[in-house]
């Protein structure tokens, strides 16, 4: 299997103490597209503003104010395509069987693990989204196939259909290093039949 | 009836003899209504010197504890309770008395204490807990040194060491106990809360001294490190803290809304000092909690600052309020023994 690096994975560090949120910055600065966010509420505000969610969270549960635990249920139920890591100092106990994360560090971390964890996530994130992207892409497909151009024209559904399919292909692209060869082998599949 | 009368069993169960007890123990029975202490150890003699062969309980407690007429009453009534020891040189004590029923008559046992600080478990988890953080900005900075450029990462492994430093002083501060104290009965306080002040990162934050006690009876190196403790939490959370995003329920003192540095004020109180600020202050329901260890939002990121002003205080048989000054947080120590009384 051909080694799946993402080509600068964005990662949102979400951590109250502002020394600590900046060393993993810093870790990761040279494999990643890193935004700190000094807490839960600013965490918060970071995933409103940004134009595509973050690849992957990490979220350090100990915050005063908004707890990590609280960002995490919020990007959840956001319905956010992010893979979400806790990075933290508080040993885990049963209580994290209730928490939707994908994986949980404890500090100290080392710099490999860290970059080890963000890799797997991308390259989790990228299949995920790639079969998005198939589900949305056959669908667009299979009604271009049938409908006349100028009947689609003023489909406001089908355009934001097409303008998800877009974003998630250009996603997928920046995460999936063999993005366009997936795509061609889609693409090649006949199914329009007779 | 003497001391040291070993064939007295000591405790409900009847198995220890007073003698052998460590800490100062006494056996009591019910004369009538009226609880007696019958037999004691050498370590209750030192400490409650009994005036006669066998003193009234009440007599005994006179002045060693604020609640000697409750407690006599509820030995009395056959209760077991437990109250603290609040007699100058007995600090940092409980007093427990157990009772039980004979049938025919009530006997009880005394013992005295040592009330010891957070649990080792507590202490433990907070420390393994804060060391990490430092422990990680270390390594990235160390990580990025080697790879490169040694500034500005250096300066970075230096401060998260001193931070280091800062939660393991703080961790023996918690662990020091009454005996290790070293006290001065004029200890300058003004001089103390500067030396202090010169020690914390106090950024735009400002230090008034108005008029304190101008001596104290205190272990200096204490009362320091109770300063310092004091002066990281105004200043890092009444106004220059990186922790202006809590909510107003948090429990951690807010910074003030205009963004204005924190003033800290240093000064006499009735039967002792306070130490205020004008930040925004700590919400009176969480008054009860910032003392306790691991309490989110200490001003050292190690939960154990404030935990470390109640214990000093402690130790010292000082009580500590915390309270709203102008808005901001007072915290003010009662029963400081004044150096110019002494």
């Amino acid at each position: 299997m051909a080694e799946l690096r993402a080509d600068e994975p964005s990662v949102l560090m979400i951590d109250d103490e502002k020394r600590v949120a900046d060393a993993y910055a810093l870790r990761l600065k040279d494999v990643a597209d890193v935004t700190v966010a000094y807490g839960g509420e600013a965490a918060l505000d970071a995933m409103e503003a940004a134009e595509t969610p973050p690849d992957v969270a990490l979220i350090d549960r100990h915050m005063p104010g908004l707890s990590g635990d609280e960002v995490l249920a919020e990007l959840r139920d956001a319905g956010l395509a992010t893979r979400a890591v806790m990075v933290t100092a508080v040993d885990p106990d049963l209580a994290v069987l209730d928490l939707p994360f994908d994986d949980y560090l404890c500090k100290p971390v080392e710099r490999d693990d860290l970059r080890a964890v963000v890799d797997q996530q991308c390259r989790v994130l990228a299949y995920e989204l790639l079969g998005e992207y198939f589900s949305v892409e056959s669908k667009r497909a299979v009604i271009e196939s049938e409908l006349r151009p100028e009947r689609l024209a003023d489909h406001d559904e089908f355009a934001a259909m097409t303008e998800r399919r877009a974003r998630l292909r250009t996603r997928v692209e920046r995460l999936h290093p063999e993005a366009e060869a997936l795509f061609e082998r889609f693409d090649g599949v006949d199914r329009e039949g007779y | 009836m003497t001391a040291e009368s070993d064939d007295e069993a000591c405790g409900p169960g009847a198995t220890v003899p007073l003698g052998v007890v460590p800490e100062p123990s006494a056996r009591l029975v019910a004369r009538g209504e009226t609880p007696v202490v019958t037999s004691w150890n050498q370590p209750f003699a030192d400490r409650f010197d009994p005036a006669d062969d066998e003193p009234r309980l009440r007599d005994v407690l006179h002045g060693v504890t604020a609640d000697s007429a409750a407690v006599c009453s509820a030995v009395a009534a056959g209760e077991s309770v437990e109250v603290t020891v609040d007699r100058p040189g007995a600090r940092d004590a409980t007093l427990r008395v157990q009772t039980r029923d004979d049938g025919d008559r009530l006997v009880g046992w005394l013992f005295v204490t040592p009330r010891t600080g957070p649990g080792i478990d507590t202490v433990a988890s907070t420390l393994s807990h804060d060391l990490r953080n430092p422990l990680d900005v270390a390594k990235a900075h160390l990580e990025a040194a080697s790879e490169g450029s040694t500034e500005p990462h250096l300066g970075q492994v230096a401060e998260a060491h001193d931070r280091m430093e800062q939660i393991i002083r703080n961790v023996l501060a918690l662990a020091r106990d009454e005996e290790s104290l070293s006290t001065s009965p004029d200890v300058d306080v003004e001089r103390v809360a500067r030396e202090a002040w010169a020690a914390v990162e106090t950024g735009d934050a400002s230090l008034s001294v108005a008029d304190p006690p101008s001596a104290v009876e205190a272990d200096p190196d204490s009362l320091r490190r109770l300063f310092e403790n004091l002066f990281r939490n105004s200043v890092e959370h009444g106004a220059t803290g990186s922790r202006d995003t809590r909510s107003p329920d948090d429990g951690v003192e807010h910074a003030p809304t205009d963004g204005e540095p924190v003033e800290i004020r240093v000064g006499a109180a009735a039967d002792g000092l306070f130490v205020a600020d004008d930040g925004a202050g700590i919400d009176a329901a969480e008054h009860s909690h910032v003392f306790d260890p691991g309490y989110a939002g200490d001003a050292d990121g190690t939960g154990l600052g404030l935990t470390i002003v109640a214990r000093i205080a402690r130790l010292h048989g000082w009580t500590v309020t915390l309270t709203r000054d102008d808005g901001g947080a007072r915290f003010e120590f009662r029963g400081v023994t004044d150096g110019r009384d002494g």
